[in-house]
């Protein structure tokens, strides 16, 4: 099954949120203990089948074991829209898998090229062996 | 887990549509806002075109001035009015006018058929006098003021009815000359109840006992 072609919502003005479906960037990403570790930046889409595939986020600063990130960069990982869960009342992405103290081990994001290396690596450290 | 869709965005409307919407829009808004209230109208047609009734502008014996006394069938030269003058009823008449159609054209009276077709009778009668007609009678706007009068009191005042028949029955038996002594205190007597009634209806209807 060939890779989906993944492009940034925000670069294809010709797309916007289905109607009836929440925007979540901007909304806080919580880990599985409820505390906060960072913020939906992007999505990053498919526009052939049209749906939302991985969260860009941008993580807090000063989280224990990650690296400080150079002055006006930050660090930045995805979360396959899979592995997390929506809660639209509370604008908050919780991920279950991923705590505060955890994120450190998660792979960073740092350009927009999602080798297959990458990808297996997020699902090794989200706990699940098989490749998506 | 979630999931989340994307959708292609629908195509906005020109701008140039909305821009042309907003125009029409307030295009109709002017025409309703600035035009002419129909009230207006006849309340100033006459009221301007009687102004010079009470003073003659034509010359005396002149052809016109013989033409404006308007004998009816069988009346005499020594019946007429004097030339060179205006006949009281007819200046009283004029001067009924305006207030007569600003009746008629009032809010709660002017949708009513019958008056409307009234007013107009009594528009055309009085236009004509105002206008000097040779061939205008008195007679027409005498009882087309009693018939509006008449429509106007079956519309909204009940309790009028008698007046108002009275005045129709009245007008019916004027002559429509008013150059002798007689015929001129007729008139004016007929005109006097006109303002009369007239007044009366200028009230709203639960105004009156």
């Amino acid at each position: 099954m060939p890779s989906p072609v993944l492009r940034r919502l925000r670069d294809l003005p010709t797309f916007e949120m289905a109607t009836g479906d929440p925007d979540p960037r901007g909304w806080t990403v919580r880990g599985g203990d409820g505390q906060a570790f960072g913020t939906v930046l992007e999505l990053l889409v498919d526009p052939e089948s049209q749906r939302v595939l991985y969260l860009n986020v941008e993580l807090a600063r000063g989280l224990p074991g990650v690296p400080t990130p150079a002055p006006h960069a930050e660090t930045q990982i995805l979360l396959p829209l899979e592995a997390v869960n929506l809660d639209t009342e509370g604008n908050s992405v919780f991920v279950t898998a991923l705590r505060r103290d955890t994120v450190s081990t998660y792979p960073t994001f740092v350009d927009f090229i999602l080798p297959t290396e990458f990808e297996d690596a997020m699902q090794r450290a989200l706990g699940n062996n098989a490749s998506a | 887990m979630a999931e989340l869709r994307i959708q292609p965005k629908k195509p906005a409307p020109s701008p140039w549509l909305l821009v042309a919407l907003a125009v029409l829009v307030l295009a109709v808004a002017a025409y309703f806002y600035l035009r002419p209230e129909p009230a207006d109208e006849p309340a100033t047609t006459p009221a301007t075109t009687a102004a010079p009734a009470p003073t003659d502008t034509l010359a005396p014996n002149s052809p016109a001035a013989d033409a404006r006394a308007t004998p009816p069938p069988g009346d005499s030269l020594e019946t007429s009015p004097p030339l060179g003058s205006a006949s009281p009823a007819r200046v009283r008449l004029l001067e009924l006018a305006p207030q007569l159609t600003q009746l008629a054209d009032r809010a709660d009276l002017r949708d009513d058929a019958a008056i409307r077709e009234q007013r107009d009778n009594f528009t055309s009668a009085t236009s004509r006098l105002a206008d000097n007609d040779p061939a205008a009678s008195l007679r027409p706007g005498l009882v087309a003021a009693a018939s509006l009068l008449l429509a106007v009191q079956q519309k909204g005042y009940p309790n009028l009815e008698a007046e108002a028949s009275t005045l129709l029955q009245q007008a019916n038996q004027l002559s429509g000359r008013d150059a002798t002594t007689a015929e001129q205190a007729q008139n004016s007597a007929y005109l006097a109840q006109v303002a009369t009634l007239l007044n009366t209806l200028s009230y709203p209807a639960k105004d009156i006992l």
